[in-house]
């Protein structure tokens, strides 16, 4: 009797215990993987952005369609015209040839299905006009949505 | 036979609940651990967000009372070079008659641990002199934090070009 009576109290104590470390596991898990996630999304930032922004003016729709898998497919048509608008028209003029390179980023927020971050980006236009390469620096909001296994730019806001 | 059977169980509970409760134990260390930086997330922005709006926030008659204030959320040699710097400082803001307002368009954590942070943050300010049109200044800013005394406290900051 008397060890049924302790038997049982082990168990009380075992299940609580296990129920404390499942608790605690399942918090480390969804923080750890939090963290990778906006880890992900940053790195795919930087790189996306770079390869969207580096162009020849001359091949720029052209370069559009080829790129076109790294944004969402609801903000590609938006991108494409955007960029078709307002960036084609003096790029091609000038047969720019640009170049973009993101010398720091961060995370503004993070969910695990959509990431926001902060891009400090330098862009160097060289143009067969002028010899001396022109560089702007800006600064973009860009947002990426998870779909799949992949992030994909939903957003390029410049601020 | 009952009760050989039932000691065993016992012991064999034991050694799981001893097993389980290190494992726990370990496991909400480190749990605590990235938890913390998530938490801490916010006021490191907030500390940087604030020292960046101060410094580009500046009129010939505030500007040192604004620079005393932002004094107590500095530390380390970013602290020195503002308390030697300030004087300097507030007479040419004075004799220019330099209006600035800054304001915080973005701000981002590019590094982040439980002592150190790295934020990243985009400022615009609206600068305007006496004689000279009012022109909007971009800013591209990085901000390094420490954490002492349970407090994030601005130990550096950098334009980013």
């Amino acid at each position: 009797m008397k060890a049924r009576v302790l038997l049982s109290t082990w168990l009380v104590v075992v299940l609580i215990a296990g129920g404390a470390v499942g608790v605690a596991a399942w918090r480390h898990h969804s923080s750890t993987s939090e963290k990778s996630n906006s880890a992900a999304a940053l790195a795919t930032a930087r790189t996306s952005i770079t390869t969207l922004l580096t162009y020849q003016g001359k091949d720029i729709a052209h370069e559009l369609s080829a790129e076109e898998h790294l944004l969402t497919p609801e903000y590609a048509g938006t991108y494409r015209d955007m960029m078709l608008r307002q960036v084609a028209p003096t790029a091609q003029a000038a047969n720019a040839s640009v170049a973009a390179s993101v010398v720091a980023s961060g995370i503004v927020r993070a969910s695990s299905q959509s990431v926001v971050t902060l891009l400090f980006v330098n862009v160097t236009t060289h143009t067969a006009k002028d010899p001396n390469p022109v560089t702007q620096g800006s600064r973009l909001r860009v947002t990426l949505d998870h779909s799949g296994k992949r992030w994909l730019v939903s957003n390029v806001e410049p601020l | 036979m009952k009760r050989p059977v039932l000691m065993i169980l016992i012991v064999l509970l034991t050694v799981a609940t001893a097993a389980v409760v290190v494992g726990g134990v370990l496991t909400i260390r480190a749990d605590k651990h990235t938890s913390s930086i998530n938490a801490e997330r916010s006021p490191a922005i907030a500390v940087a967000d604030r020292g960046v709006e101060a410094l580009t926030t500046i009129s010939p008659n505030n500007s040192a009372a604004t620079l005393k204030r932002l004094e107590p959320s500095l530390t380390g040699d970013f602290l020195k070079q503002f308390e030697s710097m300030t004087t300097t400082f507030t007479s040419v803001v004075a004799k220019g008659k330099v209006t600035s307002k800054g304001s915080i368009a973005a701000s981002a954590v590019q590094s982040l641990s439980a002592t150190q942070a790295k934020i990243l943050v985009a400022a615009t300010a609206s600068v305007s002199a006496p004689k000279h049109q009012t022109t909007s200044r971009a800013y591209r800013i990085r901000v390094s934090l420490r954490r002492t005394g349970g407090a994030w406290r601005i130990s550096g900051m950098e334009f980013v070009s």
